[in-house]
């Protein structure tokens, strides 16, 4: 589990063109290449994925991901609409943690307007985020236990995860869309029982998180497919813009919560989940550690939460000046989510751009996945965790 | 409504360093530098954009957070931002190109990260990235549309449905320069109608009503062919040429017509016959013009229009003045089925005749299957393509 050390930092494994391959290893005397699409359809792609492996018996000798299949051209729809139709946009993009997505554009345009959000929006906007994230790191655990093969952690985790989609579609009227975020803080007011109902939820979480550590992380046949699996340099992932669990799985202590924070992060207290070991053990056992950060955090943020006050200022005219422009970046479940704004001084974005965690760690596959064994891909492709409506939008 | 604040109004947690825009980054080259909110903006001429990057990877902005290519409609600007994870310090660098010189240097073998950033901006805004590894044919591969597409999407000059805005112009490059003080990206407001779709799927009104405000009264001048803002529409049915009676048109037509019908009737040369003095009572006051394009009327095609016309209804002041008894009387006597919506031929006739194109194309667009609906609640947005 040593760091590659004798390749530089920005040495990239895309190994050529689909017009001439060209594959990175070749075994002298043995070298006998097939080509073989991992997708589109497949159970363990997360999505419409496709990736061209290149593989010498059982060896991967190269793994060039193909995206597109779910593009949707969300950035050139945003330019005509106004910045308040743009936020159910965001949404779909990492549908599987609904509000997460639509905090980086509300934080970019309230930082070019200077609009104040109240205290209590954010308070509630930073308990949804990380109730967000727990149902996201419930969906990565379920879906990938059973990439691996084992099937009972799904069904646990989906099971407690609609407990919190029960809980912010009574609050924000949808499951995994809810559109509830917006500029200046939250559309309306939380339903009277939500605070009740996210402690309860935490009390029984609690619980179970014993549980589905002994099903998942400490299994020992998820030891075995995953430890030294995957290995991605600390130097490497910087480089190739890699964030979130997978950049902390290899080390590096980097956490938009605590390094750019925003909403009600400055009030509150947790720590950063690194782990050392770089491979895909490191990465899962970093995401599984935030479940307990994220249980901190929302008792906390209860805590501290004002119990009556407004959710929404008095609002300016949503319309930037002409030229402004903002790059704004959250720390997502998946890893750093940012939203670039180009205003032309109308009421709609002149461009939106939209740069999700998922696109950039799938830049680094190649790095992990060339030389490990064809099983292991399927090991590596869970544990970065992504979801193909972020990388495709 | 406000609330005393536990925390100063805006806290920046990255700290800024003045001396950022003095020490040696744009040091010789032609450069911009500002303080925007947390964020040093660097923008820069395109031959010294390479420069700079070299020089700040070696200052150590090792994290390239996004990289993205805009569309100004003068040019094409990229922006790239990178950030230093110990100082947390942010920068932004920017450059811009022009449309007919659309290559700028690569910086993905600096930033691994940027790779697919500009992969993406090449596919998406036509970016061409000099030296990118992944390239095919001198330009970065295309990443989330297919290979053998030609066209950048993003662009200004495609709407939202891939097609090219007519009339859609480049601005000129702005005067101060992008690496000059004083540069303004947007010189003026952007045109409404930029994002105008020209689909060949076009808006049902043929005509502006400025045009036909001049035109007084009963005409034919609702041709929309003759429009010469709307492109590409299919030609409206043109009724057959309106013949004075008298002539042997009318009494062919009748004769005619029991080929053409469904279920031909015992009646049809009794009452077309027996039309024909009622109408020349009716064509008897003088009207301005002599004919009309009655199939402009919603539920009037080119077979109902003969049988008005032959009944002697040809302009849409006739048309208006007949009852919808008599209408439905001509049709049963022509052996057509009565349209359901023959009641509201004469409110469109009336409205033609007047020249009321809006209001036309208002009772048309409320017309379904020629009958009149509840007015809509105009504050329901319906989807229209943009």
């Amino acid at each position: 589990m040593t760091a590659v050390a004798d390749k530089p930092n920005n040495a990239r494994n895309t190994s050529g063109s689909v017009m001439n391959p060209t594959s990175v290893e070749r075994v002298a005397g043995r070298s006998d290449e097939m080509l073989l699409n991992l997708g589109p359809q497949h159970p363990a792609t997360h999505g419409v994925l496709r990736v061209l492996m290149g593989v010498d018996g059982e060896r991967v000798t190269k793994a060039i991901p193909h995206i597109g299949y779910l593009h949707r051209n969300h950035e050139k729809l945003e330019e005509v609409r106004t910045y308040t139709q743009c936020i159910p946009y965001t949404d779909r993009m990492d549908y599987v943690s609904g509000m997460q997505n639509e905090l980086p554009l509300c934080l970019a345009v309230e930082e070019m307007l200077g609009i104040e959000v109240p205290e209590r929006a954010k308070y509630i906007r930073t308990i949804l985020f990380e109730l967000s994230r727990i149902a996201s790191h419930m969906v990565w655990i379920g879906t990938y236990m059973l990439d691996l093969g084992a099937i009972t952690p799904f069904l646990y985790a989906f099971r407690d995860r609609e407990m919190i989609l029960d809980i912010i579609e009574e609050t924000a009227g949808a499951r995994l869309l809810p559109n509830y975020f917006t500029y200046g803080g939250i559309r309306r007011d939380h339903h009277p029982r939500m605070m009740q109902d996210i402690l309860e939820f935490l009390t029984w979480f609690e619980k179970k998180l014993p549980e589905y550590e002994a099903l998942t992380i400490d299994a020992p046949v998820f030891q075995a497919r995953t430890v030294g699996v995957g290995v991605l340099d600390p130097q490497v992932a910087l480089n190739h813009g890699v964030t979130g669990p997978n950049l902390r799985g290899s080390g590096i202590n980097w956490d938009l919560r605590k390094d750019d924070p925003y909403d009600a992060y400055p009030h509150l207290d947790f720590e950063v989940c690194v782990e050392y070991g770089c491979d895909a053990y490191s990465r899962s056992r970093a995401r599984f550690r935030e479940f307990r950060e994220s249980i901190k955090l929302i008792r906390q943020a209860i805590a501290q939460c004002p119990k009556a006050g407004a959710v929404l200022p008095k609002l300016p005219r949503l319309k930037p000046v002409a030229g402004m422009e903002r790059y704004r970046a959250v720390e997502i479940s998946r890893g750093q989510l940012g939203v670039h704004i180009v205003a032309d001084g109308s009421e709609k974005p002149w461009r939106s751009k939209h740069r999700s965690p998922s696109f950039c760690t799938l830049q680094a596959l190649a790095d992990m996945a060339v030389g490990s064994k064809f099983s292991d891909a399927i090991a590596i492709l869970g544990s970065i965790d992504i979801v193909l409506g972020e990388i495709d939008r | 409504m406000s609330e005393p604040t536990l925390a100063p109004a805006k806290v920046w947690h990255i700290p800024l360093l003045e001396s950022d825009k003095t020490n040696g980054l744009v040091a010789g080259l032609k450069a911009r530098v500002e303080t925007i909110m947390d964020t040093i903006q660097i923008t820069v001429a395109l031959e010294d954009y390479r420069t700079l990057c070299e020089r700040l990877f070696k200052a150590g902005f090792d994290f390239p957070s996004s990289m993205s290519g805009t569309d100004f409609e003068w040019g094409l600007g990229v922006a790239l931002q990178l950030q230093q994870l110990e100082s947390k310090r942010k920068i932004t660098v920017r450059t811009y190109c022009t449309y007919e010189n659309a290559h700028v240097p690569t910086v993905s073998d600096l930033w691994g990260g940027v790779d697919w950033h500009e992969r993406e901006a090449y596919d998406l805004v036509g970016i061409i990235f000099d030296g990118h590894e992944d390239s095919l044919d001198g330009h970065p591969r295309r990443i989330l549309l297919e290979d053998h597409w030609t066209i950048h999407p993003l662009q200004k000059r495609y709407n939202t449905r891939g097609y090219l805005i007519d009339g859609w112009k480049a601005k000129p490059f702005p005067s101060p320069a992008p690496w000059e003080e004083g540069f303004q990206p947007f010189a003026a407001a952007a045109p409404a109608a930029a994002h105008a779709p020209t689909a060949p799927k076009a808006v049902a009104a043929p005509v502006a009503p400025a045009a036909v405000a001049s035109n007084p009264v009963a005409e034919a001048p609702v041709n929309p062919v003759v429009a010469e803002s709307a492109p590409a529409e299919p030609p409206k049915k043109v009724a057959k040429k309106w013949v004075p009676k008298g002539e042997a048109a009318p009494a062919a037509a009748p004769s005619s017509q029991p080929q053409t019908l469904v279920s031909s009737q015992p009646e049809p040369v009794a009452a077309p016959a027996e039309a024909a003095p009622v109408a020349v009572e009716a064509t008897s006051p003088a009207v301005v013009s002599s004919q009309d394009d009655l199939t402009i009327i919603e539920g009037i095609g080119p077979k109902r229009a003969e049988v008005l016309v032959a009944a002697g209804i040809a302009t849409f002041v006739q048309l208006e003045q007949t009852s919808v008894a008599k209408i439905e009387e001509i049709m049963k006597a022509a052996g057509l089925d009565l349209a359901p919506g023959i009641e509201s031929w004469s409110k469109q006739a009336g409205l033609l005749a007047k020249g009321d194109m809006v209001g036309f194309k208002a009772l048309t667009d409320a017309l379904v299957a020629g009958q009149e609906e509840k007015p809509r609640n105009p504050k329901i947005k319906r989807w229209e393509p943009r």
